[in-house]
């Protein structure tokens, strides 16, 4: 297809767990994290693709993948067409990190506290030696900071973070992203430490630069009401892998795997209970397991409310449920019968 | 219009310049760093002009006064065993303990941040590397290694060189403190890299293309500098201590009477027992007052490099 | 002597309280704070709310709207630059305000406990789970070692923690666990109030729901009376049977959850529904609420919304809106409520337009 943006073919990011002084000098590995397990993702040009999971489900491992942060220990990574797996080194990832840019969860952090907003936002036009002199490249982050709804951006340009509120660093953030031009954006939880109704602003401003400019974003979140939102698909992620993808409406409204179902009915809703809006509520027991620990078979298994016997020792691949609708379920397969 | 560009450009040129005046200006507003200072500045013109204030070093051939005597109109501080002044010995002392301070904290800082940079940066193998050094050096007593050193330094140089006008036996108690003290140094740096190095905005600058060298002089070391400013000026601190200690005990050059010198001298002349007090309190009182100045600008400027501490006042 | 006065389930009440007085009843209370510049904050104005045994009230508004300072005051616990200026702060009839620490002790944490957000991470790294329960029932009910150690194995068990576990430390258990165990410190003394700020705010959706339904199972099983802070409405639609919404200080609009959130009457309350996302209603389009929350160093006159209300009417910049009840239970502070019935029903239906 010739809209496809970003492809990931079967990514695996495992992390060593070492011991002491020697093991790191000899390099022994005491078995690994296996953070992202086989992780196939297709981003498509102008769409917003959410990927939702609980926490350690490996959905921030998978933004790093995609901005070429961390290094996947298996599978390629495809960005318009060609194979960038193997590219790696500042010079040579040049181009590509001009076109594909992060936004971090944590605005307070991404600031660095000694560096005013204006050096944050011209920082990256500065490192690619873009953007003319010292002056213009002043102008273009001034007029990225008005973009991200900074105005007027020369007064903002020249303060300190501390000086700024949460939801207007994340728009500082926003606009050092939107200064390079990107095509892709992938946002880390943008919005989760944020406040109600700063949040629905940044959403909108989101929604509106995807509007002006045709960006792409891969949008990560443990929020499936706010996946619900923002996005045209939705990605369930569980240790590592993806149990379910497909059209934000149908991962909602039908979801095939257990999980999502169960996900889908805990999302909490301004509804009081008896307004008749509310499904039953699935509610697992156990918390998330250790991606140092995977189970065999269906990875969801010990917490599966309706496991059977094949989910205990084969793990079922993605299976078409149609309409772009895709779920890793023993139980959607075309031989489900037979469980 | 060519005023204004005149004017804008005049405003941006001298911008370290402005930043350097405007860090003293804040130092000034507070307390700590008012007093602090101060005292520095005495004791730096002190140490600049030792000749100005009490006239040339005496030594033996020189000698004003009477054998110990007590504090009176032509010693203000009385005079040691030998009717040296205390004044004249304290002043000049100043210049010896301050030379040896900062060359001293010169070494300890060089070698504790560029090698707590290195290993908080590089990590991995390097860092385990360089850290068992670390730990190797830090467990060494300072005395201990001055005893052993010194006439391996004195042997190997000749006790008579000298460096920068610095002679010897004193470059020995400089190798000393910096060796013992760099470790320390370079924990408290590296420690502070890798924590840096793990804030986000090292990933972001990543993400937009940074290499090494950017993110190290960019988004490191403007985060640790302040450290390192106050670990230095702790570490001149406490050389101008260990000088005295390893002068106290025996290791320093009498020719070139420092303050812990003076103490040794005032401590094999049995000052205390003979009541001689004013020939131990200028000495003692100049070390106490210089490591307290120094400590006072160190918590001044660490909070003064703080933008956040900078707008909250 | 005084006589025993005994209440709910038998409980023993302090000296001096008075069984018929309902459960925690505050009045006009009011918060100020000192800034360093020399300024005063007024961060709570004037709110009064009664909370009834059993019952679960929830309290939500936009971050600094005052929520934590008003559940901190009800126990002074306000750091050192705040104080209440204002109000009362009835517990069995007994006004609170007055009291002087000495005298307040024996009603924090035996009367009022806290659950905080992410006071998972307030457990002492260092000490079994079960001895940091067990501590505060040996201490302030002055029981047995042995029989605080089996009294905090209980609570472990209450909140589904296997007692077994009383032997682990903080890092041995997940977030959600330790958030249990710390729902479990406070239930330790058996309080008649249990605040919860933001207690589950920190926590993965599928934790977050097992904490809530925990939080319900618990007061149906000990009569508990919940006070649920949380910026989280459908925290607050989950769990309470009340709820009010505060903005800049104030009662925007209380009343029970199936008609607040169902038919909000205060703009406000309206925005800030709507700029909810659900998933069960199809609204995917979120509403904005636009401007931003007033100063409260200088708090304008009149209705402290109004700069950011789309019915704003020149009254209300000039009036402060009296709080009106209504029928049906729900109490709202709005001038478009204070008019006439007819401009009433007029301006409810466009409200929710
Ligand atoms: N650098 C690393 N070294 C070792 N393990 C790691 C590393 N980074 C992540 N992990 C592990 O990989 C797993 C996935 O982590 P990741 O941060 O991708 O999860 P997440 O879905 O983003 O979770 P959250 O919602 O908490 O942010 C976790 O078990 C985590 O502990
Ligand atoms: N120690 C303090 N000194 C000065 N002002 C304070 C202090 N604590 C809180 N405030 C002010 O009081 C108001 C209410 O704060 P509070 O923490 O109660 O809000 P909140 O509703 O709990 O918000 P959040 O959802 O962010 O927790 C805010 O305007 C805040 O700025
Ligand atoms: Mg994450
Ligand atoms: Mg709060």
């Amino acid at each position: 297809m010739s809209d496809e943006l970003v492809r990931l073919e079967g990514v695996e990011v495992h992390f060593p767990i070492r011991g002491g002084l020697l093991d790191t000098l000899r390099r022994r590995r005491r078995g690994a994290v296996r953070a992202v397990d086989g992780v196939d993702l297709t981003l498509h040009k102008g769409e917003i693709l959410a990927l939702v999971g609980e926490s350690g489900s490996g959905k921030t491992t998978i933004g790093r993948v995609v901005v070429k942060l961390t290094r996947q220990t298996g599978g390629r990574v495809r960005f318009d067409g060609a194979d960038v797996s193997a590219i790696w080194g500042t010079a040579k990832l040049r181009p590509y990190r001009r076109r594909v840019q992060l936004i971090f969860q944590d605005p307070y952090e991404t600031l660095n506290p000694k560096r005013t907003i204006g050096d944050f936002v011209a920082e990256p036009l500065e490192v690619h030696g873009i953007g003319g002199s010292r002056d213009e490249r002043r102008l273009r982050a001034i007029g990225a900071l008005e973009a991200a709804g900074l105005r007027p951006g020369a007064d903002f340009a020249a303060r300190y973070p501390h000086e700024l509120s949460g939801g207007q660093r994340q728009r500082v953030v926003i606009a050092g992203a939107l200064v390079m031009d990107p095509q892709v954006i992938v946002a880390d939880e943008p919005v989760s430490m944020l406040d109600v109704s700063i949040r629905t602003e940044l959403l909108h401003l989101m929604l509106d630069l995807r509007r002006e400019r045709g960006l792409t974003y891969l949008f990560i979140t443990h929020d499936l009401s706010l996946a619900w939102v923002i996005a045209d698909r939705i990605a369930v992620m569980y240790l590592g892998r993806i149990l379910e993808i497909g059209p934000a409406e149908r991962v909602i409204n039908s979801p095939r795997n257990p999980y999502t179902q169960a996900l889908v009915s805990v999302s909490p809703s301004p509804d009081p209970p008896e307004s008749g809006q509310r499904a039953k509520r699935t509610i697992l027991v156990g918390e998330t397991p250790n991606a140092a620990h995977i189970p065999p078979g269906c990875r969801f298994n010990p917490r599966c409310p309706v496991a059977f016997d094949r989910c205990r020792t084969e793990e079922p691949p993605l299976l078409d449920v149609g309409g772009d609708h895709l779920a890793a379920c023993w139980l959607v397969g075309p031989d489900a019968a037979a469980g | 219009m060519t005023a204004a560009h005149a004017g804008r450009s005049a405003h941006r040129a001298p911008e370290p310049l402005r930043r350097a005046a405007s860090l003293v200006g804040n130092l000034l507003s507070r307390g700590d760093g008012i007093v602090g200072l101060a005292i520095l500045l005495v004791f730096g013109l002190l140490a600049l002009f030792p000749d100005v204030f009490v006239g040339p070093l005496e030594d033996i051939t020189t000698v004003t006064g009477m054998r110990l005597h007590a504090p009176g109109l032509g010693h203000l501080l009385g005079t040691d065993e030998l009717g040296r002044d205390i004044l004249n010995l304290t002043v000049h002392g100043a210049r010896i303990s301050m030379a040896i301070g900062l060359m001293a904290t010169v070494i300890t800082i060089l070698l504790g941040a560029v090698i707590g940079v290195i290993a908080g940066f590089v990590g991995g193998t390097t860092d385990a590397l360089l850290m068992r050094l670390c730990d190797f050096f830090l467990v060494l007593p300072t005395v201990v290694l001055a005893l052993i050193l010194a006439p391996v330094i004195l042997d190997v140089v000749g006790a008579d060189a000298e460096l920068f006008g610095i002679r010897a036996t004193l470059l020995v108690i400089v190798v000393v403190i910096g060796l013992t003290s760099w470790a320390t140094t370079a924990r408290v740096i590296r420690s502070q890299v890798l924590s840096v190095k793990e804030r986000m905005f090292v990933d972001r600058a990543r993400v937009i293309g940074a290499g090494p060298g950017w993110i190290m002089v960019r988004h490191i070391l403007p985060n640790v500098v302040n450290l390192i400013v106050a670990q230095a000026v702790l570490t001149f601190a406490g050389a101008v201590f260990t000088e005295t200690t390893l002068s106290f005990i025996g290791l320093g050059d009498s020719s070139a009477p420092s303050w812990g010198q003076v103490l040794s001298s005032a401590q094999e002349a049995g000052a205390a027992g003979l009541g001689a007090s004013w020939y131990i309190i200028p000495p003692a009182t100049c070390v106490v007052l210089v490591v307290l100045a120094f400590t006072l600008v160190g918590n001044a400027l660490d909070d003064v490099l703080n933008p956040k501490s900078a707008g909250r006042r | 002597m005084t006589t025993e006065v005994r209440g709910r389930l038998g409980r023993l009440l302090p000296d001096g309280a008075d069984p018929t007085a309902p459960l925690l009843e505050v009045r006009d209370l009011a918060v100020r704070f000192r800034t360093p510049s020399g300024a005063s904050v007024r961060a709570v104005g004037g709110m009064s709310f009664r909370l009834d045994a059993g019952e679960a009230m929830g309290i939500a508004g936009e971050s600094g709207c005052g929520k934590t300072t008003t559940a901190l005051s009800l126990v002074h616990l306000l750091p050192g630059t705040g104080r209440v200026s204002a109000g009362s702060v009835k517990l069995f009839g007994i006004d609170l305000v007055p009291l002087t620490e000495r005298q307040l002790a024996r009603y924090r944490w035996r009367e009022i406990s806290m659950v905080f957000q992410g006071a998972m991470n307030a457990l002492n790294p260092v000490q079994r789970v079960g001895d940091q329960i067990a501590e505060p029932i040996e201490v302030r009910l002055g029981q047995s070692r042995d029989a605080s150690r089996k009294r905090a194995g209980e609570l472990l068990e209450l909140v589904g923690i296997p007692r077994q576990r009383a032997s682990a430390y903080p890092h041995e258990l997940s977030g959600g666990m330790r958030q249990r165990a710390m729902i479990a410190m406070a239930l330790a003394c058996d309080p008649a109030v249990v605040i919860g700020d933001e207690p589950t705010t920190a926590l993965d959706v599928m934790v977050q729901a097992q904490i809530l339904q925990l939080l319900e199972r618990l007061r149906r099983e000990l009569g508990l009376s919940l006070l649920l802070i949380t910026h989280d409405l459908s925290v607050i639609a989950e769990t309470c049977d009340r709820v009010m919404v505060m903005y800049a200080g104030r009662v925007a609009e209380e009343g029970p959850v199936s008609r607040v959130f169902t038919a909000p009457r205060h703009p406000y309350t309206v925005k800030l529904l709507s700029s909810f996302p659900d998933i069960r209603t199809g609204r995917r389009a979120l509403s904005m609420i636009p401007g931003s929350p007033p100063d409260l160093r200088t708090p304008p006159p009149g209705c402290l919304f109004a700069p950011r209300c789309e019915h704003a009417m020149p009254v209300c910049a000039v009036e402060t809106p009296p709080e009106i009840n209504s029928d049906d239970g729900v109490r709202v502070a709005c001038h478009l409520f204070t008019a006439g019935d007819a401009v009433r029903r007029d301006a409810a239906s466009e409200v929710k337009a």
